[in-house]
């Protein structure tokens, strides 16, 4: 399709432009109350106007901008044609950095023509600082048009549609000469001393302090893991109860053997086994949104800068790192921001151990064998989300020890990455906002696992069911290709059925689950069930089984899709394969060592 | 004196981030300080951890490596 206007929102970075794109497309891109929350080119329909086309640019600092993000923004503006608009957004607190940002940006793009908007954002916090802003001034002084709005807010989002729909009768402007009547633009604001900056100080004063900062910090990132574990159990429990109860409704109805138990073991026992991992995704993006929003990751990055340098990290990474508890993709992206291209690469590389949503699935199930499901303080907290909370360090262990040895290969003089970050204001989160990019990301999960288990599930059903007919496990193709396998997974102490499952999960780890339902045709979708199901049948795992599997989902990257994406920010076939197969024989390797430790020492 | 020896709440005054290593200078012109600053330390960093200083209006957070590659006047400037 051929659009008649392109629209380019940018400016300097933590200046609400993508809140803006939201408001102005419909679209649900991630907001973040951090510099650099924006790492790729988006670009959507004006809402109502077919013809218009918007871009969300990442927002820079200079036109000498060394992140990825930056050169995107510089590249993609260097390519626009005089007929497009480009929408600088300003941050109508810091309106003086904005602009001295600005100059130099513009003066770069020698002798090019393009029409010209100005917005001056975050309105409602220029309100609660007493800024003034002669909107009238400016928009005489430099002859562009002018917009005042509150994406947060949601005013003066009509007026900015407007200007967008009327955009092609302006008139294009020399980027170079516009900048020498920009630099008036600071001296029509005043103010008395900005309140948002006394408070931010004050607030950092504890937050940052070395006695309460840490507490704190500690004290966010247990509920944040709490939170993930026993909150999201009263939803986990309805999930269950809903679709054991349309299964039991259900297949009844069917008369054909082959029918029922693929309805009951393929669609309900397998597809359901994950679908009740879908509010503790939930919680946990909706506690980091919340963080992202309020400011607090960003201090976050310092308080663990010190640290993470030690492991060839920085305080960069400690939000790529932090979402990807959530999911390695997101991480992966979030990362790309890291000025340094040595601490880039080694975040990327050992991000994927951290524990992701995909394991906890897995996780769940393995800690159903070996912890008790004891409640303290009425049931806020739980024996097995301290267990699962141990996990996440453990997985964070693996990500520090992988770093470190990264970076003593890369580094040759072992130079710490510097950190230069500005802070951005603190801010009470918008919790529909919050709430909406929940539900996206726990869509998208569904969306993205659901075909993957889906299929997986029904080729694995008829792996089961064939050729003997439902209920003859042990004489099927599953079985023999299990039985095929097994010695090289017994060294590890699996058996067939946890082989196959394990084969499964190559495809996404939550698969490992679904797969085992579908095989001990587990008729609810709770953890709890598959795990008695197994006693039941099996007699259940061994100590040493459960820690050797766990040790294997911990390393091994077990994940097409972040496999996928990380060939494609890396440029490299070989180094993705490679990553591959290192973390495979690493994941061996150490379950092994586990399972013939474990079983020796009881 | 150096940045990084800045106590709290004194403030300081950098003339030019020309004098500083390549690598240096343009970390501080990808934040977008580029100019001469007046910069006070407003929190020390726990245990060798990031400061934050207040620098034109808004905080930034420096690491002791990069800190202490800056050179500055301490004075009163009016914050």
């Amino acid at each position: 399709m051929s659009y008649r206007q392109k629209v380019y929102l940018l400016g300097h970075a933590n200046t609400g432009k993508t809140s803006l794109y939201n408001r102005l497309t419909g679209a649900n891109e991630k907001v973040a109350n951090y510099h650099g929350a924006t790492t790729r080119l988006s670009q959507k329909n004006l809402r109502g106007h077919k013809d218009t086309l918007l871009y969300d640019l990442p927002g820079t600092y200079s036109i000498s901008g060394k992140s990825e993000d930056e050169v995107l923004t510089v590249e993609t503006i260097k390519k626009s044609d005089e007929n497009s608009l480009l929408l600088f957004v300003l941050d109508g607190v810091n309106l003086k950095k904005n602009i001295e940002n600005l100059i130099p940006f513009l003066e770069s793009f020698d002798n090019k023509k393009q029409r010209i908007a100005f917005v001056i954002n975050m309105i409602d916090e220029v309100d609660y600082n007493n800024i003034e802003i002669d909107k009238l001034k400016i928009q005489r002084e430099l002859d562009i048009p002018l917009v005042l709005t509150s994406a947060k807010k949601n005013t003066g989002i009509k007026k900015l549609r407007d200007l967008i729909v009327g955009a092609k009768d302006l008139r294009p402007l020399d980027l170079k000469d516009f900048s020498s009547r920009l630099s008036k633009l600071e001296n029509y604001t005043k103010h008395q001393g900005l309140i948002s900056y006394r408070r931010m100080q004050s607030i950092d004063r504890v937050l940052l302090s070395p006695l309460w900062g840490p507490l704190f910090f500690i004290f966010i990132m247990t509920v944040l893991f709490q939170a993930v574990f026993s909150w999201a159990a009263p939803f986990m429990d309805l999930i269950d109860s809903g679709v054991s109860n349309l299964s039991s409704l259900i297949t009844p109805y069917f008369s054909n053997i082959y029918v029922k138990s693929f309805f009951k073991d393929a669609l309900f026992g397998g597809l359901g086994a994950f679908l009740v991992f879908t509010p503790q995704i939930f919680f946990l993006k909706f506690i980091i949104s919340l963080l992202e929003e309020s400011g607090y990751l960003s201090r976050s990055s310092i308080l663990c800068h010190r640290l993470l340098s030690f492991f060839g990290l920085s305080g960069e990474s400690f939000i790529p790192l932090l979402t990807s508890h959530a999911c390695a993709i997101p991480g992966i992206y979030a990362a790309k921001h890291i000025r340094s291209k040595k601490t880039w690469f080694i975040t990327i590389i050992s991000l994927p151990l951290t524990l992701c949503s995909a394991r906890l699935p897995v996780y769940a199930l393995l800690i159903a064998f070996l912890v008790p499901n004891t409640l303290y303080f009425s049931g806020l907290v739980g024996l097995r989300g301290f267990v699962l909370f141990s996990l996440y360090l453990f997985g964070l262990f693996l990500t520090l020890i992988v770093s470190k040895v990264l970076s003593l290969a890369l580094h040759k003089k072992n130079k710490k990455a510097l950190l230069a970050i500005e802070l951005p204001r603190y801010q009470i989160p918008c919790i529909s906002d919050v709430i909406k990019q929940s539900f996206q990301t726990t869509y998208t999960f569904i969306r993205d696992a659901g075909f993957v288990i889906f299929s997986t599930n029904c080729f694995i059903w008829a792996l089961a069911t064939f050729p003997n007919g439902p209920g003859n496990l042990t004489s099927s193709f599953l079985s023999a290709l299990g039985k095929f396998l097994k010695p090289i997974s017994s060294p590890i102490g699996l058996d067939w059925p946890e082989t196959v499952a394990l084969l499964t999960s190559f495809l996404a780890r939550e698969t490992f689950v679904s797969t085992l339902g579908t095989l001990y045709g587990s008729n609810s979708d709770s953890v709890k069930a598959l795990a008695d199901i197994i006693r039941e049948q099996q007699g259940g795992y061994t100590l040493a089984s459960t820690l050797s599997l766990l040790t294997f989902f911990a390393i091994a990257l077990q994940c097409i899709s972040t496999l996928a994406v990380l060939r494609r920010e890396l440029k490299s076939d070989k180094i993705a394969f490679t990553l591959f197969l290192s973390y495979l024989i690493f994941a061996y390797i150490a379950s092994f060592i586990v399972y013939n430790l474990t079983s020796f020492l009881l | 004196m150096k940045l990084w020896e800045l106590k709290p709440n004194k403030e300081a005054f950098v003339s030019s981030f020309s004098t500083l290593d390549p690598e240096t200078a343009s970390l501080f012109r990808d934040i977008g300080i580029k100019k001469s600053a007046c910069i006070r330390c407003v929190l020390k960093g726990f245990l060798g951890s990031p400061c934050v200083y207040e620098i034109n209006d808004s905080l930034y957070s420096l690491c002791k490596e990069s800190a202490d590659k800056i050179f500055v006047k301490e004075g009163a400037f009016g914050f």
